[in-house]
């Protein structure tokens, strides 16, 4: 039996121990609380008719409450938006990913390590630059009377434009968003690479394997948990599409392929079709969906991989 | 005989693999080169080849660069940047370090909790309305602080650092502990310099996250003129010259090697930044995909 004024000097001691741990933890929970727990709270609004005078909070809840989604499931061009976003997502994943990987495994079978080390750092470099520079840098190469547009009139190819054409736009947008993050991305699974035991090449050497086998049956097997984070990430982003980008990039003639989610959040968030109750119901949408993913994607990983992801 | 033949195979297979990457560099840097010709060749080599990579010498011309440097716009604009930085980094890294700390003590009762609770916010988000009107309600809109506070905690830089500090030598923290040191003793003396590397890495990717940040002045700061970030600027007068007013500049007599010169010069730093600090970035990378 332990008596009472025992469990009073352990509590004592206990808060003694730990109190600094959480002082250590307030600072940070409280910024965490007030920026993004209370926005979550916001989103009470989607079910709401926003009026300016009486705040977030203080609206009148919408008759019926589901009437932002209904207007907006009902808006065509709502559906238009999500297509758009979904394809570009696809497209991006189904290109980006593969050849991100492709590049990382040939880089790791360069022999020389000032050339890797040269490659390396090159690639790497966009990576760092803001999309409103790369845009600007692209607008100018591709745009009309830019060193595309010249090159391709020598050789007597004349009529594409790649900022207002759609599908020559598409495959720019992808391209550069390549062209932006392989060498990050190379860097991660050359990491992820370097903890592989080198016992397993060693092995499938004495076997008398070649380059390719070991590529194929160790450093690639090696690679399957980066793998598995890099796709709960895709997929989970899907309705993501990225918005820096095509903010920047993209322009009224191209607007019917390459309109997102997002870019369509964001005009009606601060752009010419203000509507505060419409937006944040798209942003709950959002929000829901990519949730559900990164769950149900992790879900799966941990089946695959038995270790979790998250 | 045999040997050598399969000598051979391996070695045309290398020089595949060099060509690939020579070709890969060079898509990287032809449209690098081609601005940075532009920007010095005056209105002749410009409208002459556009697609020039490198610059005709008898028709070199740094008006541009002089009219870039004479330019208040730009130099505000950069030291507001430079401002919002360096308090974003500080304050991030100090709040994010002593969190990841917190939640990577195992017996604190709770610890399950509070990670729930950082974890949370990185799978799911209020968006951009709520956001808004949140901070709108805090009466942060069009103040110094908007820029600075908003993602002030990273869930993912917490997790990071906290599944580095588990990863540390227990025995190190224990002997402390035990000597009677008390917990902020033990972060500031034992736990910090070992983060040093992920910390390095973390403050890179911060900083230059929120340099090339140019969304919170947009949405959230519009009105505070002497705030406008650098990032702000490149966009009205590269991006949007035609909608926009650059800046309040008159840029027609410059023509388009003004916007080309501003090109170079934004990149400039960056790129001196990241070759400075590329060991630590990539040893950070290393230690945050690796897990043990």
């Amino acid at each position: 039996m332990v008596k009472r004024t025992d469990i009073t000097k352990l509590r004592k001691g206990w808060f003694k121990k730990y109190w600094i741990y959480y002082a250590m933890f307030l600072p940070g929970g409280l910024f965490l609380l007030l920026f993004n727990y209370v926005p979550m709270g916001g989103l009470v609004l989607a079910f709401k008719d926003y009026w300016p005078k009486h705040g977030m909070f203080g609206s009148p809840w919408a008759e019926p409450f589901y009437k932002n989604f209904a207007v907006l499931f009902e808006d065509v061009y709502f559906w238009t938006v999500v297509k758009n976003t979904l394809i570009i997502s696809v497209l991006r994943f189904a290109t980006s990913f593969p050849f991100t990987i492709f590049v990382a495994l040939l880089f790791n079978e360069l022999r020389s390590k000032t050339f890797s080390k040269f490659v390396q750092t090159i690639l790497f470099i966009p990576y760092f630059i803001s999309w409103v520079i790369i845009s600007g840098i692209v607008k100018k190469v591709f745009g009309a009377d830019g060193m595309v547009d010249t090159m391709l009139n020598r050789i007597g190819i004349s009529g594409i434009s790649f900022m207002s054409d759609d599908v020559p736009f598409m495959i720019l947008l992808i391209a550069v968003d390549i062209w932006k993050g392989v060498g990050y991305g190379m860097v991660l699974y050359i990491a992820s690479m370097s903890a592989i035991n080198y016992e397993l090449y060693e092995a499938v050497e004495i076997d008398g394997g070649n380059r390719l086998t070991k590529m194929l049956h160790v450093t690639l097997p090696g690679l399957k948990l980066l793998i598995s984070m890099q796709l709960v990430m895709s997929f989970s982003g899907i309705l993501n599409g990225g918005f820096d980008q095509i903010y920047n990039m993209y322009s009224v003639p191209v607007r019917d392929v390459a309109d997102i989610l997002d870019t369509y959040l964001f005009r009606i968030s601060f752009g010419e079709e203000q509507d505060h109750s419409l937006s944040t119901a798209v942003g709950l949408f959002k929000s829901v969906i990519g949730f559900v993913l990164i769950l149900a994607a992790n879900k799966v990983s941990n089946k695959l991989n038995e270790e979790s992801v998250l | 005989m045999r040997k050598v033949k399969k000598l051979h195979s391996a070695n045309f297979v290398d020089v595949l693999i060099v060509v690939f990457f020579i070709l890969m560099v060079s898509i990287s840097f032809v449209p690098l080169f081609n601005i940075l010709s532009l920007s010095i060749s005056d209105e002749y080599a410009a409208i002459t080849n556009p697609a020039r990579l490198f610059p005709d010498f008898k028709h070199v011309s740094f008006v541009a660069y002089k009219a870039v440097l004479k330019s208040t716009a730009i130099y505000t604009s950069l030291l507001a940047s430079l401002l919002v930085v360096v308090v974003t980094t500080l304050i991030h890294m100090s709040l994010t370090l002593m969190v990841g700390f917190a939640v990577s003590k195992n017996d604190l009762p709770g610890r399950k909790v509070m990670v729930l609770f950082v974890l949370f916010t990185v799978l799911f988000s209020g968006g951009l309305i709520p956001t808004y009107l949140t901070l709108s309600s805090y009466g942060m809109i069009n103040t110094f602080w908007v820029m600075v506070l908003p993602n002030a905690v990273n869930g993912y830089n917490v997790i990071l650092i906290r599944n580095h500090i588990c990863n540390m030598p227990k025995g190190l923290t224990e002997a402390a502990e035990i000597d009677g040191a008390n917990p902020f003793t033990v972060f500031l003396h034992i736990v910090l310099p070992l983060c040093i590397p992920v910390v390095a890495t973390l403050s890179l990717f911060c900083a230059i996250g929120k340099w090339n940040d140019w969304t919170s002045w947009f949405m959230f700061a519009s009105r505070v003129q002497w705030l406008k970030p650098f990032q702000n600027v490149l966009q009205d007068i590269v991006v949007n010259p035609d909608t926009s007013n650059a800046a309040g500049m008159d840029l027609s007599e410059y023509g388009a090697a003004f916007s080309n010169a501003l090109i170079v010069i934004a990149l400039v730093p960056i790129i001196a930044l990241y070759i400075l600090t590329q060991k630590y970035l990539v040893k950070g990378l290393f230690i945050g995909s690796v897990k043990e």
